[in-house]
């Protein structure tokens, strides 16, 4: 419990959801990212974020990774492919993506928002009197 | 809270304003109260020791926020959010020391102008 509270609390959710953004960056730098086969696919990055453990706020509690199978799609071309011509994709889907950076762009705005309001707020406290 | 200016002391809900409410220490002095025990206290000891823990604050923040806008220049920031909000923290504790100082001077004045 810090003097400007609502700066701080704001802030963790400012912080889960850059990681939130963070996450969805990695996901769409690698969707096209191709492996042999014998290897496992490009996992998802899926934040988890929970209620903050000091009660202040909300942290990310872990990033839990999507399949590790992917989709096998058929690229006889592909260097990569194996001796029936399949390459493993990573099962991300670009639509599903883009809807959770918006999600995560929103929130990451919402929380700056409360930042510039708590600001406003305590601002208008300490001049109370002047 | 019975205090001549109790009334500040409701601002409480702030949590940083909260030091204010240690005026009602000055309810003793009024000697209108029959409250001996304030007196014999020490009227400002609270209100000092509250004094002192908010300007540790601002100290620590003003140390996190230039410990941020050094990592800035560095380069190693990674949310740049994060140096923006301290500093505007460091800044609000800042206004407020100025505030609670400018009234304890203004108080001061007051007295010195006191006729005898």
């Amino acid at each position: 419990m810090s003097t400007f509270n609502a700066i701080g609390v704001a802030g963790t959710g400012v912080t889960v959801y850059r990681k939130w953004l963070d996450a969805v960056s990695d996901n769409i730098a690698n969707i096209n990212t191709t492996t042999r086969t014998s290897e496992n696919a490009f996992q998802a990055r899926y934040v988890e974020a929970r209620a903050a453990q000091d009660g202040n706020g909300a942290e990310v509690g872990g990033i839990q990774l999507g399949s590790a199978e992917g989709v096998l799609a058929y690229e006889p071309d592909n260097p990569l492919a194996d001796a029936e011509g399949y390459v493993r994709r990573p099962d991300i889907d670009l639509g599903s993506q883009m809807a959770q950076m918006m999600m995560a762009q929103r929130a990451y705005q919402a929380n700056l928002a409360v930042v510039d309001r708590a600001r406003e707020s305590y601002s208008a406290a300490i001049n109370l009197g002047k | 809270m019975t205090s001549p200016i109790g009334g500040i002391g409701s601002i409480g809900g702030f949590s940083g304003v909260e030091g204010i409410s240690g005026l009602g220490g000055f309810s003793g002095v009024g000697g209108i109260s029959d409250d001996t025990e304030t007196t014999t206290k020490g009227p400002n000891a609270d209100f000092a020791g509250m004094l002192a823990q908010g300007l540790e604050n601002v100290q620590a923040n003003q140390s996190k926020a230039s410990d941020l806008a050094v990592q800035v220049a560095n380069g190693t920031l990674a949310d740049p959010a994060q140096y923006t909000m301290a500093s505007t923290e460091a800044a609000l504790g800042l206004q407020l020391t100025m505030a609670i100082r400018n009234k304890a001077v203004e108080a001061f004045q007051e007295i010195m102008r006191m006729q005898a």
